[in-house]
């Protein structure tokens, strides 16, 4: 079955070609960059929900100056959008299944939500 | 104190109506209940033993007259009529129906207060030193750096699904009454030898399961350093800290596991590397968040004696004597309110008694009120002069018992009476202790002493750094209670140490009895302490007395 890939405008057919590279989250993302530059995808594992590593990586990638694209994987939920593209990465990437369950419009309404944020006050 | 602009409000609504879609996706069966939980918990909503349980943040323990009454409205309209103050400055409702949250949350949002990052794995619910802003050894007023992290941290993306829960303190006086090297962070706003205002940074201390004194990462950042230090050690933690065992995911075992000194490199590291793209916060953007917490106008207030009014009436004397405390300005005090009636329930008040502390703000105490982590309420303002009429309004309340720092102002988790991790009673242990020592009338010659208890290893009623605390473990089947002695949550940071096997139900209050006769009779005077005797002999003659008399 075909992922799907999620982001600012909603659902898309995703195939994993030969240039995603998936990142290891047990090693260093600095010891990684130096694998990503023929990568057209960055993948960041997420294994469950609740393991908010990803975050710190795709955030680590692109201060790092990496600036391809970053998709997370794995098990997170649509309330997780925000947390996503405010770390850095460009969309997520679920299962057909995970899509069947969470179908487009809960996305689309995180995708589209703007929200307030004290970190872009305070950095203003 | 810091009062909320539009931007704030915004966020507040715009947080309950996040929540509340996201609470409509679990009922909708979109969300499954361990998706949910994380968002649940991140707006201060527990299932408890008996039902749900609201933790409403009270930044850094600060509050005013209206919210305290708003709490009040909350307390009677959608709990059983009274509210508990808790360790991290926070009130919470035990008896909450879920159908109710989102109608509390909006009530709550009418005086700029919330639920939010009052549990989960994120940053916490910043706390200070409840005498912020009227102690006398203060560098500065903790709140105005509590409030910079309660911006930065709420709803950081990042930090959002740490590997545990992540707690900071902050104290800005040389005195230690915010528990600051108990906490995964802790902040002590100190002056440099050139003069200069920065942070001392405190790192790995917390209780628990396995209890650390914080260790110092950072003897000086610089104020413009402070968030984007405070990014590194979060992100550190994020990448590092351990997922696969809670008991071993907050950042004290990480830095136990690393050693300070590695966990240092990494922080540093990539503070060096980060800090050229992340600007310091805009002068402009500080000065606005310290106006909030500019001092009252304190010119008003006549000069006062109260050594007059005391001798009219030994019971405000004995009330002054424990409840009152030096303020920075000569013409005031700090009044600490006791939430520790004997035989009451620590930290619980009702609506009528909030309402009570309320008004008495409003009309004495510049309209600010502090929740203490002792579980006490503070007047952190209070003109001399008015002393009297503060004490006679509490004392018709029932809240101006004369047991600030004494065996009765105990500090007790909610225990097996609340709680659904709790292995033993809390509330009733401390009530019997209370009792038994008003009864004897001894509490003010026992002298300054700090029991807490938990009600499991988790150790929420700090047991650790009870001078005397007491942890309720259970034992196939059976309550028992472990002693420990000589902790202490101050600048003279230590953890208590066990003095033996543990004591059942029953037998618990007279082991804490005896080990006071034995204080109490072995002292060198009155005015050694109970802490600094137990400094002087060690666990031994306790040990002893308890197990071999």
């Amino acid at each position: 079955m075909t992922d799907i890939l999620v982001t600012d405008t909603g659902f898309a057919p995703y195939h994993r070609h030969e240039r995603c590279v998936a990142i290891r989250v047990d090693d260093a993302p600095e010891a990684q960059i130096a694998d990503l530059s023929q990568a057209l995808d960055v993948h960041i594992p997420f294994a469950t929900s609740a393991d908010g590593r990803g975050f710190s990586f795709a955030r680590r990638l692109r201060e790092l100056g990496y600036q391809g694209r970053i998709i997370a994987v794995g098990a997170l939920v649509c309330d997780q959008y925000r947390h996503a593209r405010q770390s850095g990465c460009d969309g997520v990437l679920i299962t057909a299944d995970q899509a069947q369950k969470m179908p487009e419009h809960h996305w689309l309404e995180q995708a589209r939500r703007v929200p307030v944020s004290y970190r872009k006050r305070l950095y203003a | 104190m810091y009062h909320y602009q539009d931007f704030d409000k915004e966020f507040v609504k715009d947080r309950v109506s996040e929540f509340k879609a996201i609470t409509q996706r679990r009922i909708d069966g979109v969300l499954t209940e361990e998706e949910y939980k994380p968002f649940r918990l991140q707006n201060g909503l527990y299932l408890q033993l008996h039902a749900y349980m609201l933790r409403i943040a009270i930044p850094y323990g600060t509050l005013s007259s209206k919210q305290m009454h708003k709490l009040a409205d909350i307390a009677e309209r959608w709990d059983k009529g009274y509210g508990h103050f808790t360790t991290r400055q926070n009130i919470q409702f035990n008896w909450m129906r879920l159908q109710d949250v989102g109608d509390v949350l909006d009530a709550l949002s009418e005086v700029d207060m919330h639920a939010i990052q009052t549990s989960g794995n994120c940053i916490r619910n910043v706390t200070a030193d409840h005498f912020a802003g009227a102690a006398q050894d203060e560098v500065e007023d903790p709140r105005i750096t509590a409030e910079l992290l309660r911006q930065w941290s709420t709803a950081h993306p990042e930090f959002a699904f740490l590997p545990r829960k992540f707690k900071i303190a902050v104290s800005g006086a040389s005195a230690d009454r915010a528990v600051i090297a108990f906490h995964d962070i802790g902040i002590q706003i100190i002056r440099n030898a050139k003069g200069e205002v920065g942070y001392r940074i405190l790192i790995g201390g917390g209780l628990g399961r396995t209890p650390l004194i914080g260790q110092e990462l950072a003897s000086f950042v610089p104020k413009s350093d402070l968030l984007c230090y405070l990014e590194s050690v979060m992100h550190i933690y994020n990448r590092y800290g351990r997922r696969d065992n809670k008991y071993k995911a907050r950042i004290k075992i990480l830095v136990q596991e690393n050693g300070l000194a590695q966990t240092k490199a990494q922080i540093d590291a990539h503070f060096h590397d980060i800090k050229p793209a992340l600007p310091p916060v805009s002068d402009e953007m500080i000065a606005k968040i310290a106006k909030g917490f500019a001092a009252p106008d304190f010119s008003q207030a006549q000069a006062f004696d109260i050594k007059a009014t005391e001798a009219l009436s030994p019971a405000f004397a004995a009330w002054v004597g424990q409840s009152v405390t030096p303020h920075r300005d000569p013409r005031h005090v700090s009044v600490t309110i006791s939430l520790k009636k004997h035989g009451a329930t620590p930290g619980d008040a009702s609506a009528a008694q909030m309402r009570v502390m309320a008004e008495l703000a409003k009309a004495y105490g510049y309209d600010e009120l502090r929740v203490s982590h002792e579980q006490n309420i503070i007047l952190p303002h209070v003109p001399k002069a008015h002393l009297l009429a503060v004490f006679e309004a509490l004392q018709k309340a029932e809240l101006a018992t004369a047991n600030i720092g004494l065996i009765s102002d105990i500090i007790a988790c909610p225990g097996l009476d609340y709680c659904s991790l709790a292995t033993a009673r809390s509330i009733p242990i401390a009530q019997q202790i209370a009792m038994h020592f008003a009864a004897l009338k001894n509490e003010h010659d026992i002298g300054p002493l700090k029991i807490k208890i938990s009600g499991c290893i988790n150790a929420c009623g700090h047991h650790h750094v009870g001078h005397i605390g007491i942890l309720g473990l259970d034992r196939a089947g059976v309550e028992n209670y472990q002693i420990t002695l000589g902790g202490d949550g101050s600048e003279d940071a230590a953890i208590g140490e066990r003095t033996g096997p543990g004591f059942s139900y029953e037998e618990i209050l007279g082991a804490i009895d005896k080990i006071i006769a034995h204080y109490l009779a072995a002292r060198s005077n009155r005015d050694e302490s109970f802490l600094a005797y137990y400094r002087r002999v060690g666990i031994t003659p306790f040990k002893a007395m308890l197990y071999h008399d």
